[in-house]
């Protein structure tokens, strides 16, 4: 029990928590965004598969909050210096990083799952004007401004984290 | 700049508004108009309105040939992703020749097309029967001989779990004297064959009934069973050689493609036509045109309808009169008027501010991008793209666009130093052991607050300029007034708050202006108001619009997260390309993955640096002077699907 109880006081652990909860977050809030576009995205696609084009575009939309994530992971891995393998770090310097991760992948959830109901309803904009994509483009991407915000809140304070 | 519209009448004997309208859709420049809402009124009473045109003839044949084109596409040659449409005369597809001989090669594809329908279902029905008798090929009886005076033999099919020994016990039961055969089982089915005699027969059929069997039908059936099978073989054989031979008629017409392709376009250019005339109004023997022109398009039209007897004249439209709004821009900017049109066009008595619009999305989607590498990629496949590949105008705007945003994004690539990521340096270190250093101005990931102070200023340059726009629209409608104070407080108030920041000299100066400003504000901006108190709340109400003018400033750090996405997952790429080592499997995974990664990346973060680009300019941009709903300029033009129509 005593090994298990000396996670808490590892620096170490905290980093490494921190880029799984940046990916992970970030990962299942687009995996849930793209997943939406893309079932509603069949719909129009079986009355008229050419538009596979104009639904693809919806679709990739909120897939970037998985890409923010990921970025966040890896920053911090090249960072920390996980990548050599060799990783040293204090409590106060792994609880930082853990913290720092959080607002890209808390963000990233809600604002992926989100962005993919606006993008689903954009689908119908593809059924029925399809010349008007881009507005419906447009209304998710509003959405996205958020996760844009907390990568950059994210990546800036990890940047800045001394290790 | 919005182009100035004429509005256009002509006036022609009815049997020439035919001619008339085929100069007008060769021309392509006027839109028309329902006649009756441009006349005046008493002009208006005159004349009668235009009937509706019947075009189900050409509707149908059009429908013929599109489900003809549709069937001999399999056989026909297929379109290289390069090759253009073929260009045909308007003169050659005007007549009614070609139209009519396109239909005459639907007759014989649709002869055919029955044919084959016809004997698809011979087949099917054979093949069915065939089936059917196959469990029966055992029995080696010719059907003939199942019958004779006094008995006859039956065949039933039953289900698991009746068995033989149910039938035979059932029919001892009733005292019946049957001789029973299985000829065959297969998937829980019995199959029986019962000679018995002919007197017995109703009571046979009580026991099957009972059992739920069914009696096999051999009424076509000729000699044995398996003689008949084979008899459907033969004829399922002929079935499919004459099957065949309609197939191979069918791909011959194939050679006919492309003229029913032309015909199915003639056929649309009719109908736009046609459309057309149920906008006229008209006497009884003069018909009355009426549209909106371009001015500059004017001696064009002029030309050709000299040539024809009918009288024209043009009017420019009243001071408050809405006119459909064309942007004419220069080869550099036009392209960009797509950004303005998918938000809506400007009003038609506003201004056209698509060089604005255009300058500053060049930048943005070039720092969001921002690299050298992709950058050049974009330039060259939007350019030569728009230049080579058959596609619509709208989307060659398109690639232009995105072929000059591409020449921005190639030089923030050269100032932050990224060629594909950082692609020199990693591979010169992997495959040939060097260190290198690509020269750069900025460097976004080490110097990240430079770049966003550098974004936020883009970002007040851009609003500024949209506050500058707005003055301007004012102070030429008269309203200097406005102006000062609308945007001349405003500009006062928000530079002395960002002098705020800086120290010394600059800090006092900003003290000033940012107080004169306020104070400025605060006594104009409820000067509509009519009482006193009225005023004075509208105004300090105002300056609550300082926070949006701050969350609007903020807004623009997107332009640094996603130029830093790029950036970092290009390099991300390059760790994963190298990973392999410098051996020869190495260098192999290297191509595919440094290729496979960069489009993936370049694909992700171009669209997202279109999509915030143009965000930035309606949100943040047109919010502060924009003056959509002008409705497009859509004249009547040539639109075809298979071929270019020229005019020689």
């Amino acid at each position: 029990m005593e090994s298990f109880a000396t996670l808490f006081i590892n620096g170490n652990f905290y980093a490494y928590l921190g880029v799984a909860a940046a990916v992970v977050l970030g990962g299942m809030g687009s995996a849930k965004g793209v997943g939406i576009v893309g079932e509603a995205a069949s719909g129009v696609l079986s009355e008229d598969p050419e538009k596979f084009g104009q639904c693809l575009v919806l679709q990739a939309l909120p897939g970037t909050q998985g890409i923010y994530g990921f970025l966040i992971g890896f920053i911090i891995m090249l960072n920390t210096g996980m990548l050599a393998g060799d990783v040293q770090l204090s409590v106060g310097t792994g609880a930082a990083v853990l913290v720092a991760s959080l607002p890209a992948g808390i963000v990233g959830l809600v604002s992926g799952i989100y962005q993919g109901r606006v993008s689903a309803a954009g689908i119908k904009v593809i059924a029925r004007k399809p010349d008007q994509v881009s507005k419906a483009m447009v209304s998710a991407a509003l959405v996205e401004t958020y996760a844009i915000l907390a990568f950059l809140i994210s990546m800036l304070l990890i940047f800045n984290i001394k290790i | 700049m919005i182009e100035k519209m004429k509005k256009l009448h002509i006036c022609c004997l009815r049997s020439q508004a035919e001619d008339i309208m085929s100069e007008i859709i060769r021309c392509g420049a006027v839109q028309l108009v329902r006649t009756q809402a441009m006349l005046e009124n008493d002009g208006a009473d005159a004349l009668t309105a235009g009937e509706y045109q019947h075009s189900i003839k050409e509707e149908a044949q059009l429908d013929h040939i599109e489900k003809c084109i549709k069937v001999l596409k399999p056989f026909a040659e297929k379109k290289g992703f390069f090759d253009k449409r073929p260009e045909v005369a308007y003169e050659h597809l005007a007549g009614g020749m070609l139209v009519h001989e396109a239909m005459e090669v639907c007759r014989h594809i649709e002869a055919i097309l029955s044919e084959l329908a016809a004997l698809g279902e011979k087949l099917e029905k054979t093949e069915f029967r065939r089936a059917a008798c196959m469990p029966w090929r055992t029995l080696d009886v010719s059907a003939d001989d199942m019958e004779t005076e006094n008995c006859k033999a039956s065949c039933y099919i039953l289900h698991e779990p009746i068995t033989i020994e149910n039938v035979e016990a059932a029919a001892a039961d009733r005292g019946l004297d049957l001789y029973t055969e299985q000829i065959h089982e297969e998937r829980g089915r019995l199959y029986l064959a019962i000679a018995l005699r002919r007197e017995d027969e109703i009571q046979l059929k009580e026991i099957m009934n009972d059992f739920g069997g069914r009696e096999f039908q051999k009424e076509n059936i000729n000699g044995t069973v398996s003689e008949f099978i084979s008899s459907c073989d033969v004829e399922a054989a002929a079935l499919n050689d004459s099957l065949e031979i309609q197939q191979k008629k069918l791909r011959e017409m194939s050679v006919y493609m492309k003229k029913l392709q032309m015909a199915s376009d003639a056929l649309r250019i009719r109908l736009q036509i046609l459309s057309g005339r149920e906008k006229f109004m008209h006497t009884d023997k003069v018909d009355i045109i009426s549209g909106w022109i371009p001015q500059t398009q004017i001696g064009m039209l002029a030309d050709r309808l000299n040539e024809s007897d009918c009288c024209f004249e043009y009017t420019s439209p009243g001071h408050d009169e809405e006119f459909p709004v064309l942007l004419s821009n220069s080869r550099i900017v036009a392209p960009f008027g797509a950004i303005t049109e998918m938000y809506s066009l400007p009003s038609p008595h506003s201004i056209d501010t698509n060089w604005a619009i255009g300058l500053f999305f060049f930048i943005f989607f070039g720092m969001m991008l921002s690299d050298a590498g992709y950058g050049m990629v974009l330039t060259a496949a939007g350019l030569l793209g728009a230049e080579y590949l058959d596609v619509s105008d709208s989307m060659k705007r398109i690639m232009r666009m995105i072929g000059i945003a591409g020449i921005s994004t190639a030089f923030w690539g050269i100032l932050y130093g990224s060629w594909f990521g950082d692609i020199i340096p990693v591979a010169a270190e992997v495959f040939s052991g060097r260190v290198m250093e690509i020269p750069k101005v900025i460097d976004p990931l080490n110097e990240p607050m430079k770049v966003l102070i550098l974004s936020c200023v883009l970002g007040v340059i851009h609003l500024f300029a949209g506050m500058g726009i707005k003055a301007y629209i004012m102070i030429k409608r008269g309203d200097v007034k406005g102006a000062v104070f609308d945007v001349g407080l405003w500009y006062v108030f928000l530079t002395g708050l960002m002098l705020l920041l800086a120290p010394g000299v600059a800090g006092n100066i900003g003290k000033v202006m940012s107080i004169a400003g306020a104070a400025g504000l605060v006594l104009t901006q409820g000067r509509h108001k009519p009482t006193v108190t009225g005023k004075l709340i509208s105004g300090v109400m105002s300056l609550y619009g300082v926070t949006g003018y701050f969350s609007d400033v903020l807004s623009y750090s997107r332009i640094l997260a996603l130029g830093l996405a790029t950036g970092v997952i290009a390099s991300v790429v390059n760790i994963l390309a190298t990973m392999a080592g410098s051996s020869v499997l190495g260098i192999v995974l290297f191509v595919v993955i440094f290729c496979a990664g960069h489009l993936l990346n370049l694909a992700t973060n171009a669209l997202g640096a279109y999509v915030h680009s143009a965000r930035l300019q309606y949100v943040e941009f047109f919010g502060k002077y924009y003056e959509g709903g002008g409705e497009k300029f859509s004249p009547l033009k040539i639109e075809t699907e298979y071929v270019k129509v020229t005019e020689e």
